[in-house]
This record gives C-alpha cells, sequence and structure tokens, in this order.
C-alpha cells in the first residue's frame, strides 16, 4: 500500500482509491455498452417483425422483450456497482488522509521533542530543566496517543464504508445472478422459448435447426392432401366391395340349399315345408344385398378403378408370391390410393422437395388412410366417420413423417423431453 | 406460412455484434472486478466484488449467447420463408 503513514506504526486504512475509482470507470463504461445494446435490440426486433408474423415471431418479440430487459438491468448493476464503489474510494481517501495527517503530526510532535530535549540538555541540568523534560515527554505521550486514536479510528470508518460497498455489492451479486438465470439462462434453456442456439451453429451453408420446444410440423401437403383425400374412400370401397361379394356369394350358395330343400319336400312329403318357408324369407332379405354385389360386380369403369386393391393390380404370379402380411395389406390398400402417392411424390419431388420426403410423407398419408379405413371396417364402423377418420389420420400421418425426416434432431430432442417429463 | 413479406430471404439484423465490446470473454468486466477486488484493501469488500465479478460475467456470457440465438432465429425464419414460398408456388400451381 502507498506508504502515508508517516514512517510511524500507527493504523492504516488500507485500499487504494485511485484503483477503484478507474475500476468504476470501466464498469460504468460496460453499462453504457450494455444499455447501448438495449437501445439497439429494440431497433432490430422492429425490423424482423416488419417482416415477420405468426406464433413464431410473437414467441421471438417475447424473447427480445426479455433480453431488452435483463440488458437494462445488467446495465444497473454496473452503474450501481460503480457508484458503491466510487462512493467507497472517496470515503477511504478521505480517512487515510486523516490517519495520515495524524502520523503527520505525531511526527512534528515528536520533533518537537527532540529538539526540546537537545536544548535542554545543552542547559545548566537543574530541577527546573528535568521538569521541562518531563513535560515534553508528556506533551509527545498526548500527541501520540491522540494521532493514534485519530488513526484508528481513521481505520475503523474505513472498514464500516468497506462493509457498507460489500453490502450493497453482495445485493448486486445476488441480483445478477438472479437476472443471470431467469432472464437469460431459462431462455437458453428452451423453457420459455425456441432458440436455435441450442444447437450447434449451422455450418456455412446449412439450414439452422430449432431448438428443444421449437418443432413444427411441416405443412399440410397438397398432394399429400389429395392421396389421403382418395384412399380413404377408396379403401373403404374396395373392403365393401369384397365383402357384398362374399355376402352375393353366399346368398347364391344359401339360395341352393333352400332350393335343394324345397326340392326334398315335395318329392317326400315330409314336414320340411316350413323350414323352408323360412329359408325363403332369408333368402329374401339376403337378395338386397345381392342385388348390391350384383351392382359392383358388373360396375362401371371408373368404381372398377375406385374398388381395385394394390393386388388386384398386380400380376397374378407376383400377387400369389407375396408374404401372407404383404398379401393381405396389398389386398386391402386400394391402387387408387397407391397411384396419388405416387404421382403426389414425384409431383412434390420435381418441385424441390427432398425425394426421401415426398415419397415417406405421400406413402404415410395412402397408407394411413387406407389401413385405418380398413380397420374400422372390419370393425363394423359407420361408413362415413370411417372415411374421415381415415383422411385426418392420413394427413397427420404424412405431416409427421415430413417433419421428423426434415427435422430429425429437433423430434428426437422432443421425444427425450417428453420421456424425461414423465420419467 | 411464417414470414409474410416479400422479402425472399430477406438479411436480419445482426443481433449478435449488438453487444459488441461485452462479448464474453471481454477483459472489461473482469478487468474492473480484479482491479476494484486487488485495490479494495478489504476481505469483505474484495470477496464480494469477486462474487459480482462472477456473475456479471455469465450474465453477460448468456445475455451473448441469447443474442445469438435472436440473430439463429431470424436467419432460420428467413430461410422458411424461401422454403414456404416455394411450397405455396407449387401448391398455387398444382390448382
Amino acid at each position: 500500500m502507498i506508504p502515508l503513514d508517516g514512517g510511524t506504526d500507527f493504523p492504516y486504512p488500507q485500499g487504494d482509491p485511485g484503483s477503484l475509482e478507474t475500476a468504476a470507470g470501466v464498469m460504468k463504461g460496460v453499462a453504457t455498452l450494455l444499455s447501448g445494446a438495449a437501445a439497439k435490440i429494440s431497433g432490430a426486433a422492429a425490423q424482423a417483425a416488419g417482416s415477420w408474423s405468426g406464433p413464431a415471431a410473437s414467441a421471438f418479440q417475447d424473447c427480445v422483450t426479455q433480453i431488452h430487459s435483463g440488458l437494462s438491468t445488467l446495465a444497473g448493476y454496473h452503474t450501481d456497482a460503480a457508484d458503491a464503489i466510487t462512493t467507497y474510494a472517496g470515503k477511504l481517501q478521505g480517512f487515510q488522509a486523516t490517519a495520515s495527517k495524524a502520523a503527520t503530526d505525531y511526527g512534528t510532535a515528536e520533533t518537537d521533542y527532540r529538539n526540546s530535549i537537545s536544548t535542554l540538555s545543552a542547559e545548566k541540568q537543574d530541577k527546573s530543566a528535568t521538569d521541562a523534560e518531563s513535560r515534553a515527554a508528556d506533551t509527545l505521550n498526548t500527541a501520540y496517543n491522540h494521532s493514534y486514536r485519530l488513526a484508528s479510528d481513521a481505520v475503523t470508518d474505513a472498514n464500516q464504508a468497506a462493509l457498507a460497498c460489500a453490502t450493497t455489492i453482495s445485493d448486486l451479486s445476488g441480483q445478477a445472478e438472479a437476472t443471470a438465470k431467469n432472464q437469460f439462462l431459462v431462455l437458453t434453456a428452451g423453457r420459455h422459448a425456441p432458440l436455435p442456439s441450442l444447437l450447434p451453429p449451422p455450418k456455412p451453408g446449412e439450414k439452422p435447426k430449432e431448438g428443444k420446444g421449437g418443432i413444427e410440423l411441416s405443412p399440410v401437403d397438397w398432394s399429400n392432401l389429395l392421396t389421403t383425400l382418395y384412399s380413404a374412400p377408396a379403401a373403404w370401397a374396395v373392403l365393401r366391395h369384397d365383402a357384398l361379394e362374399e355376402e352375393a356369394s353366399a346368398a347364391k350358395a344359401y339360395q341352393k340349399l333352400v332350393s335343394a330343400l324345397l326340392r326334398a319336400g315335395q318329392s317326400e312329403g315330409s314336414s320340411l315345408p316350413s323350414a323352408a318357408a323360412q329359408a325363403k324369407a332369408a333368402v329374401k332379405a339376403e337378395e338386397s344385398a345381392e342385388e348390391m354385389a350384383e351392382k359392383i360386380l358388373d360396375h362401371a369403369p371408373l368404381s372398377r378403378v375406385l374398388t381395385t386393391s394394390v393386388k388386384d393390380g398386380l400380376p397374378s404370379k407376383i400377387a400369389d408370391s407375396l408374404p401372407d402380411l404383404a398379401g393381405k395389406a396389398a389386398d386391402d390398400l386400394p391402387l387408387i390410393g397407391a397411384l396419388f402417392a405416387a404421382g403426389g411424390a414425384a409431383y412434390d419431388a420435381s418441385h424441390g422437395e427432398p425425394v426421401a420426403q415426398a415419397v415417406a410423407g405421400n406413402a404415410a398419408g395412402w397408407i394411413t388412410a387406407s389401413l385405418t379405413t380398413a380397420g374400422v371396417v372390419s370393425l363394423a364402423g359407420p361408413g362415413g366417420w370411417v372415411v374421415a377418420g381415415g383422411i385426418v389420420l392420413g394427413v397427420g400421418a404424412g405431416m409427421v413423417v415430413q417433419t421428423v425426416i426434415e427435422h430429425p434432431k429437433a423430434v428426437w430432442h422432443f421425444v427425450e423431453h417428453v420421456f424425461s417429463s414423465i420419467f | 406460412m411464417r414470414i409474410l413479406a416479400d422479402t425472399g430471404g430477406m438479411a436480419g439484423p445482426d443481433f449478435t455484434s449488438i453487444a459488441g465490446g461485452v462479448e464474453p470473454g471481454s477483459p472489461m468486466v473482469d478487468g474492473a472486478m480484479g482491479t476494484a477486488s486487488g485495490a479494495a484493501g478489504n476481505g469483505n469488500l474484495a470477496g464480494a466484488l469477486t462474487d459480482l465479478g462472477t456473475n456479471l460475467t455469465a450474465a453477460i456470457s448468456l445475455a451473448y449467447t441469447c443474442l445469438g440465438a435472436l440473430g439463429a432465429a431470424v436467419d432460420y425464419a428467413a430461410e422458411s420463408y424461401v422454403a414456404n414460398e416455394a411450397h405455396i408456388s407449387g401448391a398455387a400451381h398444382f390448382k
């Protein structure tokens, strides 16, 4: 420390006011930078808002508001800390001056004492000289005690000033920590809004990825929508056609049985007529189904296409060689949906969409819509709702598959987040 | 469609540069706190200044990260706009 204590062993307030003032000045400079950044961010956000709207833009503006507030708050902490340090530096300087003056005063008193003793020694040694020496010693002792007390009080006061400054600084430190956590860390942790910086910065030319909370489904694909719109009713028609065909076949067989029974009853005169009458009534009830089946069996070219399954469209050798599960699926999946899926994928691919994404999105819509429809039909569900449900699920499946392909890391983060929330 | 203006891949504002001078690693805060701590002459005050410096530096570092993220978000939105524009044009053509 700077030796301003007169070279004595008097207490002296430690510290360097000049360095403290310099540090406070630097902190005020940082405060100015942060305030400037807070002001600039509003302008930059307004520039972005002029050409960006929607939910993502709203989330972005919320982030901007929070960061702007955090920067302003940080600037305030720096200003408050600088003021506290400046105040302490001023007080420290005053207390150091007091301690120095006390030491200097004692040094003067000591000089006076030495001069006095020297003069008295040169004179005649009598009682008056001895008394004078004693008085000089008392004066010096009083001066020492006075200076020591002043210096000691200066150190005590300086310590109290330092303690007051430390209290202020500690409060600011706690507030800075809270600001760091509540206004910045929460954003980077993705708890309030998606921020792409959570992922590694994109390489040059690479598309930035979303943050953990930033998954957005790919938009509805028109070709995918058309694929599912045709796949669901086509699947229903395929299944319905198969069912009616079976009903017609069963009705014909039943009718033959009844005819045989009638012939047997007439020829042998047994008690079969009542059973035959019941069978006849049953046959009548089956006739409507038979008629519908006949209509479909004799369908027009358009309905023939509509009710053709993938298996029907395959060469018989290939269709017969399919494994059981694939054969069943091919039997339930409508050919027209497959054609639309292929056309939609080709269209999407030719208009800039990655081939894998185009194929997967349309295929997912076709398969989901078809199998959902087929599955509910097999449970005897109502036709209209079956088709509508198939379409909705088909569109959703297409969007999800496209999203997974387009943003695999973001989806994986989302799945991890969901599992960690549950378990 | 997330971007409405006809920017066609706008050059978004550079949020990262906003924090120029106070970016992580800048000696300004650390230097100021170190100087103040060294010049404090009091153990309590020196410790408090060190803690404050640590927390302010962390807060500024996080703020800098957030600003970078805002810039990345704008860039991403701009790229999404380009992709969406192509998609919407394709849909219109399809009709």
